[in-house]
């Protein structure tokens, strides 16, 4: 079938099967391999995107359901130069090690923010808690977030 | 490796009955998908998928005079602000917080998850104990079922395809009334080794106790209604809460509701056990909602 949907304001016309989910669309029809794809059963949050602008698990989506719908996904935040708040925030408090949860954690994180500007420890942690960083770096990434949280209310960043 | 299916995207609740009724029994409801995409990934076979998140008429919430109609897709994240509509719904709003994850809980429904009909789901324990009633849609009209009689056992319910569930309407009476769900897990976001949710209704006199609700989870082939328990608190005075004998045989009765079985998360016999601990501080905390509603907090001096 044809779906035909936003992807990081870009519109995209897919030819998939309706069993594709979301994830594989993203990865293996467009190339869009900052999404990953670890569990595949929403359990551990790495694909995560916004899905108009609210976080979803994209292995979990059927890419049929994302029909018309604006899509951000890692590509779509900010280009070398120009990070994102969150992004350089995750820099700055080395909040990741082998960096395969990093993308996941990120969108949510902007999810996040977005909706809670100015969070505390408590509200990050929770909000954190769908992503899995097996390498362990859940307290440098909830500091990053704080910091991120920050530095978009001092201006710095999107 | 999921097999191929067929993909309908209806806009209205008759299109999508006519649609399941065409298509037979390889068709299936498709909402959030969190659970049905899991189950084809491991075999369930589906020859087309009749996908309910085009129907806007399901994702709306009502207040109305009697108690609040949620649309069958209205996602987890939606219930989570449910406190703002009233008190007695934080049950809802906090359950619903706890479940799977943040970015799960965007696209898990209501609808889906009474569908699913898991005995451990913590959300039909709390929407039983609610007094909540599913209506449902089919080719002959309407039908609203209780929730306590929805499911019937592990991932089987009333519905008689292609009858459809719409939505989940609970009673805010206008009388003094508090619920509370209590659970054991081995993890936060763990589903539940057992669970219980409790709700008392108080008469319009303030002291003497109404309706009472005592479901149980994770106990049953579906979840149960404590019924004996029920009765012995119905017409009490509202201090009979906090009487810790009373509580007690409260607890046995409920113990004598359940029927749990062994698994790979627990046994029978902690299960059983749990019950009795479970529905008395699901009481308890009724009782203290109960006694803050009669006895508001008075604004201090320093505050004014």
């Amino acid at each position: 079938m044809k779906i035909s949907l936003r992807i990081n304001g870009q519109p995209h016309e897919v030819a998939a099967p309706p069993r594709r989910t979301l994830a594989e669309v993203l990865r293996d029809d467009l190339g869009l391999t900052g999404t990953k794809l670890s569990c595949g059963e929403g359990e551990c949050g790495a694909c995560t995107v916004l899905m108009d602008d609210v976080p979803v698990t994209a292995c979990l989506v059927l890419a049929a359901q994302a029909q018309g719908k604006d899509i951000t996904t890692i590509e779509g935040l900010g280009a070398d130069a120009t990070l994102s708040a969150v992004q350089q925030a995750f820099v700055a408090e080395q909040g990741f090690q082998c960096g395969a949860c990093t993308p996941g954690f990120v969108m949510a994180a902007h999810a996040f923010l977005a909706e809670t500007p100015a969070p505390t420890l408590a509200e990050a942690t929770a909000a954190m808690s769908g992503n899995i960083c097996r390498c362990g770096a859940h307290p440098y990434i909830v500091r990053a977030v704080m910091r991120a949280a920050e530095m978009r209310s001092a201006g710095q960043g999107a | 490796m999921i097999s191929d299916f067929d993909y309908h995207r209806p806009v209205h609740v008759a299109e999508a009955v006519a649609l399941r009724h065409r298509l037979g029994a390889g068709a299936t409801y498709w909402a959030g998908g969190t659970d049905l995409l899991l189950q084809c990934k491991r075999g369930r076979a589906v020859t087309h998928c009749i996908d309910l998140t085009g129907l806007a008429e399901l994702a709306r919430v009502e207040r109305q005079a009697a108690g609040i109609r949620i649309g069958a897709l209205v996602p987890l994240s939606g219930l989570e602000r449910f406190s703002a509509i009233d008190p007695y719904l934080r049950t809802i709003a906090e359950t619903a917080g706890r479940m799977c994850t943040v970015q799960t809980r965007t696209l898990a429904t209501i609808g889906g998850n009474l569908c699913n009909a898991s005995p451990s789901a913590d959300l039909a324990v709390v929407l039983t104990a609610l007094g909540a009633v599913a209506r449902v849609e089919g080719p002959k009209g309407r039908r609203d079922i209780p929730l306590d009689r929805f499911a019937t056992a592990p991932g089987r319910t009333v519905l008689e395809p292609p009858e459809l569930l719409t939505n989940v309407f609970v009673p805010l009476p206008d009388i003094p009334r508090a619920s509370a769900y209590h659970r054991v897990a081995r993890t936060v976001v763990d589903i539940a080794l057992v669970g219980a949710a409790a709700s008392v209704e108080l008469e319009p006199d303030g002291r003497t106790i109404g309706a009472v609700r005592i479901a149980l989870g994770a106990v049953g082939p579906r979840v149960l209604r404590a019924g004996r328990a029920e009765e012995m608190l119905r017409g009490q005075g509202v201090s009979s809460l906090g009487d810790a004998e009373l509580l007690t045989r409260i607890g046995a009765a409920a113990t004598g509701a359940a029927t749990p079985i062994s698994d790979i998360r627990a046994s029978a016999s902690y299960r059983g056990a749990m019950v009795p601990v479970l529905v008395r501080r699901c009481l308890s905390a009724i009782a203290m909602d109960l006694e803050a509603q009669a006895h508001p907090p008075q604004p201090r001096e320093t505050d004014r």
